[in-house]
């Protein structure tokens, strides 16, 4: 099941993609690319599976344009690029990347394989990007859905994810540490436990730790306990009753009952479905069930895990919506009241004795996993043991029964794909790529689920009409503004990386969409990576807005243009404290974030055409060819565009 | 410059220096429109098709001319809480009468009926308020004409206003007027008349009592009368309701009924009213001159030149114009959103000189206009009114009420679009349906909402010929009867279309279904070509190139305008075997503001007029234009076919062969829309259908769903005429639309780039 989980998150990325071949030295790695991009700093590894310094990349596969054009590409970087299509040789560049440009070249509409060369500098850094332009539409970096690969992905990088996200090196641990770049998964936490007495239930605990699998399809808590015998059932008991001595302060009431349809309203417009079928619901590998959330939580605590789900478990899937108490209260009420209805078997576990479970808990190194508990010296074999050892027939990773070992919850394929891993050896886990960590974290924390990536609509998209019957009863629930989120395909381009960084941090302040039902939720713990490598996946360096500085005649012409005398851009679009002037069904983000938030190139590519970035836009496009139907600025589009940009520094 | 009067002003709401513009215009003596107002200390309906009145002096008056009915007299402004053209959806405009009204009247006749009794015959309704934010309330309210009223206009004497109305077939000139201290009065001249006529006075707050000619309620309202033989009557139980009962009379009747709170007003003599029904001094007596903007790039197959606006005016109003027609060669009379009517001259000279007047305004958002035997027409949410100069000062004196027999609901959305006459002088308009202020779904349906109408030329017989419409935008009447309107995308309405049925294919229903009206079982019609936002996400008028015009087109070809992409399209029909489908090709013209109204001047050139007033791309907030042909090559395709296996595309210039006969030249997609109760559509796959996926998009919104299928052009063929190719589409079928564009050269190497998109039903032999 978790295997079609992985290939349903891959199927929405990986819609657009170049293999990606990499070499250092003797050393080479293929990988998937959406895009050819990259952003390698001083002492960074190219890939995972290659050492730091000098590299060449080859990305190659097919280029895909809708009809025939006459295309112009340039490059943005630093090192050595070549250009070629169809077989020919269209740009040669070295040194600072962008200052020379292709010959216009017809292509024909269709598939032109594609191949760009590239090596880094000597010193093993690089960034590289690459653009073109036409006669209808100014220079802008080739988006992702113009691209078209056969390629699979190689297994060992989704083994090296496994490894990490299983927690395994907890156990097998390094003689001499992962270095002063280790794989940025390997340093995150299990959930943390002491207060697990005051917030989770003894029986849901008992067969949670029985069988972490039956409860969880997705679960990386390996089964610990042997629940099939007397003695397994328990020692789960046992390890339940320990953790319920666990308490940090009173549990609080259960939310009212009579709760419960305001929460169910806004499980509906937050969006909950992206991530949760429904309880009772049919199961859904793509998402988490919420059947046990009654049996878990102890009714008073689950509003306070809701209002911050990372308090215990800094590296939790579930994000923070910053709910206020009172819909905490409600949601709370709503799950308990929806899961608590679904009538199953619950088995029962013997009385538990907390003192024999605190001992189990010492025989099976909980504490390895969950910080905080009492940490013994590990049984397991250490990390370069295990990398001696065939993973097929020894170890956890195995399908052969091993008493000694913990039952991992993994597929067939998975466990292939740590079997290719465990092939290439631990050096990886030394290496913290941000690109691949972003990559793999826009997969695991479900970033598709809500948002559309690469022409990709999002998960939420198709799921969302199951809860709507939880706002049924509402009057006028209908008549809202577009409720569409943001696409992902340009976000590393579009947004400072400082933004970015906000709007996962839960900053973000006023939020650029207030008229969405939905609000983007806090990822804190790894706000500040993401935001820098959703920049490097674009080639971008992860930066912030410079100190405004508007051109003074420039910045008055922009603000004629979006004005009522000019576009009437602030009829959809508010200024500050200023309301947009007649936003009927739809409205545009407030200028005054513009600044804080927009970087210029993407600027340049939403203005010129709106509908070429996010398909289905409302937002008018003012441009055809590179002109305009303005006179201002010898009626030049982008000089008016570039006005506006400069009204946009400081907008009054 | 004439000021006597002052601008409608703002009562509260913002500090003067930060007053937006539609409260620093002058609007006018005259203000038609639909308003709230304050009634026993609730805010309620005043008045749906009302006419507000500036007595001078701060004093307003508020007329119903569905009832006839003098709602509420009182001293203060307006509380602009919305109207569209100030950009607000929801609310209405409230007189602001909360605090200083003189009285208030409750709903119903201002008059009774042949019994005398004043109750109001008409069933209440069921209808949605609206807050600041958008939050819904409903209250309960009767609309539409009294049986025993016939409102026929108003005439505008200097500053004072007449209404002129029937009662039981019995003429009556009424006009208020500002008295002395406080006082205000109501003039009367009604015709002689063989039976009783009874006069709704006031409501007031506590009873009424009734001696010597003189009323007084113990709240303090005094009333008297002066001229005729009239009878006070206090009525109901408490007597709060005063009325004034006239006695039959073989002669004229002059009557002035005068109000005063806390003490007795002065007798005012009825003063005869017919004098100012005559034509009296003009109100804005300046011009405004401008200079055209006349085009000299002769480069492309037309040119476009600008018709100056008077934008800054002594008036202060916004000028967005929504409807024109010719008066004569040289003068041409636009009406604007805001409710003026201007005349424009000097069209016919070099346009160094244009000269705009101020012809009328206060009309109830005019988005139509036509010129009937020189008389201006002029289509309002209220009614169509025919404006006449009586003295010739080129200022409207008459507003003559022509029809007002469609019922108007307070909602925001309910435009009345266009005007149009065809070739036997019925006219034609279209009125929208009442969308809810966040665009989806509709407040309560009236029975003339989203529907075409054909009314008679005398005015005596309305026809719906079309229901099912949402946001039609305009519409447009061909030289054989042909009906034809835009729409919007919205509830029921996948995308932007055209509409279209020929004279004897009426009624037809369109598809919206809340506004489906009494064609309960008919089909839904499909239109002529849908089209993708990027083509139109909202439509204007269409327009038939006349015979005889000289304008680079053919004559009898159909234009559709788009307002939201500023653009005009050729219209390319390829139906067959009855079965109607076609498509549309963009013609190179640039224009300054959207494209909504269409008409060719006698001279052969095309005028093309829009605005911005919701969602378009319009460069500028109203443009004015003269489109003319340049005599270059159109370099655009003039005739469409739907083969067997493809299209066949005529073009007007003979076309480099290798180009033409080279697929590489040509793209195609097609795709389908979901036509369902969520607004607009996705885009859907017609070579591999997801079932799945167009179920679900009638229970969701579907627009992120964007599957087209790009179809590979099998073989492309120019033809033995050297203008038609002919191109075989892989997988040739029916779509809801279909896209195939070209990159070709003619024989002197110009290059021919476009992009036709149309509607596929049925594939020829």
């Amino acid at each position: 099941m978790r295997a079609l989980l992985l290939l349903v998150l891959l199927g929405g990325i990986a819609h657009a993609e170049l293999a990606a071949s990499f070499a250092s030295g003797a050393e080479k790695d293929q990988r998937v690319d959406r895009l050819p991009a990259l952003l390698v700093l001083p002492g960074e590894a190219p890939t995972p599976f290659l050492p730091p310094g000098e590299f060449t990349t080859t990305w190659s596969g097919t280029l895909v344009l809708p009809a025939r054009q006459r295309l112009v590409f340039s490059f943005e970087g630093e090192g050595e690029a070549i250009l070629s299509i169809g077989g020919e040789e269209l740009l040669n560049e070295s040194g600072a990347l962008g200052q020379a440009r292709s010959k216009s070249t017809r292509l024909k509409r269709g598939e032109h394989p594609i191949e760009i060369r590239y090596r880094s500098k000597p010193d093993g850094s690089g960034r590289f990007r690459l653009f073109w332009e036409e006669r209808s539409f100014p220079r802008q970096s080739v988006p992702p859905t113009a691209f078209k690969a056969d390629v699979a992905p190689d297994p060992a990088r989704q083994g090296r994810q496994l490894f990490a996200r299983h927690h395994c090196a907890k156990c097998h641990l390094p003689a001499d540490g992962f270095g002063p770049a280790p794989m940025a998964e390997l340093l995150e936490l299990a959930p943390l436990l002491p207060a697990t007495g005051s917030r989770l239930n003894e029986d849901w605990l008992a067969r949670w730790i029985a069988d972490p699998a039956a409860l969880r399809p997705q679960t990386r808590m390996p089964a610990l306990v042997d629940a099939s015998t007397p003695e397994g059932r328990q020692q789960a008991a046992d390890l339940a009753a320990w953790l319920m001595t666990m308490k940090l302060g009173d549990t609080p009431p259960a939310p009212d009952p009579a709760l419960a349809p305001k929460g169910g309203e806004h499980f509906h417009r937050l969006g909950c479905a992206a991530c949760h079928s429904l309880p009772g619901g049919p199961p859904d590998p793509a998402r988490l069930s919420l059947d046990g959330v009654a049996d878990k939580f102890q009714p008073g605590a689950l509003a306070a895990f809701l209002k911050k789900p990372d308090a215990w478990y800094p590296h939790t899937g579930m994000p923070d919506f910053a709910l206020s108490d009172a819909e905490a209260n409600e949601i709370a009420a709503w799950l308990l009241d929806a899961s608590g209805k679904i009538e199953r078997k619950r088995e029962a576990f013997p009385k538990g004795d907390p003192a024999k479970g605190a001992t189990h808990a010492a025989q099976l190194h909980c504490g390895s996993c969950h910080a905080g508990l009492p940490l013994y010296p590990a049984a397991a074999p250490p990390l370069d043991a295990i990398f001696a050892k065939d993973w097929s027939s020894h170890g956890c990773a195995s399908n052969i029964s091993n008493k000694n070992s913990p039952r991992l919850a993994l597929s067939a394929d998975e466990r292939a794909a740590l079997l290719a891993f465990s092939k290439k050896g631990r050096a990886s886990l030394t290496r913290h790529v941000p690109a691949e960590w972003t990559s793999a974290k826009l997969e695991s924390q479900n970033c598709t689920a809500c948002h559309a990536l690469d022409g990709q609509a999002s998960l939420l998209d198709r799921v969302h009409p199951e809860s709507r019957s939880l706002v049924g009863h509402v009057a006028g629930e209908d008549e809202k503004l577009d409720q569409t989120r943001p696409h992902l395909t340009f976000i590393g381009e579009m947004l400072h990386a400082s933004a970015i960084e906000a709007m996962l941090d839960g900053s973000a302040s006023p939020r650029p969409r207030p008229w969405l039902d939905m609000r983007m939720p806090a990822f804190r713990a790894d706000a500040g990576p993401l935001a820098q490598g959703l920049a490097r996946l674009h080639g971008v360096v992860p930066g912030k807005p410079d100190a405004p500085a508007p051109h003074s005649a420039l910045a008055a012409t922009g603000k004629s243009l979006v004005g009522p005398d000019g576009f009437g851009c602030t009829t959809c679009h508010g200024v500050g404290p200023l309301k947009p002037t007649a936003a009927f069904e739809v409205q545009g983000i407030n200028f005054a974030l513009s600044h804080s938030r927009l970087r210029r190139e993407w600027y340049d590519r939403w203005m010129d055409h709106p509908a070429a970035v996010t398909p289905g836009s409302k937002m008018p496009r003012y441009s055809e060819k590179g002109k305009s139907q303005r006179p201002e600025l010898d009626g030049d589009a982008a000089k008016q565009f570039d006005a506006i940009w400069h009204y946009l520094q400081k907008p009054e | 410059m004439h000021r006597t009067f002052v601008a409608l002003a703002l009562s509260a709401a913002l500090p003067a220096a930060a007053a937006p513009w539609y409260e620093k215009m002058q609007i006018g003596p005259a203000w038609s429109g639909s308003f709230a107002g304050t009634f026993d200390g609730e805010e309620r309906l005043a008045a749906v098709k009302g006419i507000l009145v500036d007595l001078g002096d701060g004093q307003r008056a508020l007329f119903d001319t569905e009832t006839l009915s003098l709602v509420t007299a009182y001293r203060g402004g307006v509380h602009w809480r919305g109207t569209p053209w100030t950009g607000h959806h929801g609310q209405l405009v409230q007189v602001a009468n909360e605090k200083d009204a003189l009285f208030t009247n409750r709903p119903g006749p201002g008059w009774a009926d042949a019994a005398g009794s004043l109750a109001d015959p008409r069933p209440p309704v069921k209808l949605v308020t609206y807050t600041a934010k958008r939050e819904q309330g409903e209250t309960s309210a009767a609309c539409g004409n009294i049986p025993q009223a016939q409102f026929k206009g108003h005439f505008r004497h200097g500053s004072r206003i007449v209404f002129d109305y029937q009662v039981h077939g019995t003429r009556v000139l009424e006009s208020p007027q500002a008295g002395p201290d406080g006082t205000f009065v109501r003039h009367f001249e009604i015709a002689p008349h063989d039976k009783a006529l009874t006069l709704l006075v006031a409501d007031d707050s506590a009873p009424f009592e009734v001696a010597d000619g003189r009323a007084k309620s113990s709240a303090g309202l005094h009333v008297n009368a002066s001229g005729g033989q009239a009878t006070f009557a206090a009525i109901g139980e408490p007597a709060t309701r005063l009325s004034l009962q006239l006695a039959p009379s073989t002669t004229t009747t002059h009557l002035a009924l005068a109000y005063r709170r806390g003490a007795e007003p002065a007798t005012i003599a009825p003063t005869p009213l017919a004098p100012l029904t005559l034509g009296g001094e003009g109100i804005w007596k300046e011009s405004v001159t401008t200079q055209g903007q006349v085009a000299t790039d002769k480069s492309g197959p037309w040119v476009t030149d600008t018709v100056t606006l008077p934008a800054d005016n002594p008036w202060k109003s916004n000028l967005r114009f929504g409807g024109f027609d010719f008066l004569d060669e040289d003068r041409a009379a636009l009406c604007s959103w805001n409710g003026d009517v201007w005349i424009v001259s000097g069209l016919k000279g070099d346009w160094s000189k244009l000269t705009w007047k101020r012809h009328a305004s206060g009309l109830f958002e005019a988005l139509g206009l036509k010129v009937v035997d020189g008389v201006i027409h002029v289509h309002g949410r209220d009614q169509i009114t025919k404006l006449h100069d009586l003295n010739g000062d080129g200022e409207a004196d008459r507003y003559e009420c022509f029809f007002n027999g469609v019922a108007v609901s307070p909602n925001f959305h309910e435009f009345a679009f266009d005007l149009q006459t065809d070739a036997a002088g019925d006219f034609y308009f279209s009125k929208a349906a009442p969308v809810r202020p966040g665009g989806r779904n509709f407040d309560t349906i009236f029975p003339h909402h989203g529907t075409v109408m054909k009314l008679s030329k005398d005015g005596s017989k309305l026809e719906v010929v079309a229901t099912g419409l949402r946001a039609p935008g305009g519409l447009g009447v061909g030289p054989n009867g042909e009906i034809t309107t835009g729409e919007n995308e919205g509830t029921n309405q996948p995308c932007c279309k055209i509409n279209y049925i020929t004279k004897d294919q009426r009624p037809a229903f369109f598809g919206t279904e809340a506004s489906r009206q009494q064609l309960t079982d008919a089909p839904y019609t499909e239109p002529l070509c849908y089209l993708p936002m990027d083509v139109d996400n909202s439509s204007g008028s269409q327009v038939w190139v006349p015979q005889g015009a000289k304008f680079g087109l053919q004559p009898g070809e159909m234009l559709h305008l788009s307002y939201g992409q500023s653009s005009i399209y050729r219209v390319l029909p390829a139906s067959s075997g009855g079965t109607l489908q076609g498509g549309v090709v963009k013609l190179p013209i640039q224009l300054a503001s959207s494209a909504m109204r269409a008409r060719f001047h006698p001279d052969g050139s095309m005028y093309v007029l829009g605005f911005r007033g919701w969602q378009t791309n319009a460069a500028s907030e109203c443009a004015f234009h003269r489109v003319r042909p340049t005599g270059a090559p159109t370099l655009l395709p003039d005739r469409l076919e739907i083969t067997a296996r493809g299209v066949r595309l005529h073009f007007e210039s003979e076309l480099d062969e290798e180009l033409a006969s080279d697929p590489e030249s040509y793209t195609a997609q097609r795709w389908d829309y979901v036509r369902g109760p969520q607004y607009g559509s996705g885009e859907f796959s017609v070579d591999h259908p997801d079932a799945e996926a167009r179920k679900q998009a009638l229970e969701k919104e579907s627009q992120s769903h964007r599957k087209r299928d790009n179809v590979t052009i099998t073989a492309a063929r120019l033809l033995d005429d050297g203008k038609t190719v002919e191109l075989e589409l892989e997988g040739h079928k029916p779509s809801m639309q279909l896209k195939v564009t070209w990159d070709l050269e003619d024989l002197d190497g110009e290059v021919l780039e476009g992009a036709l998109h149309a509607t596929v039903r049925k594939l020829g032999p």
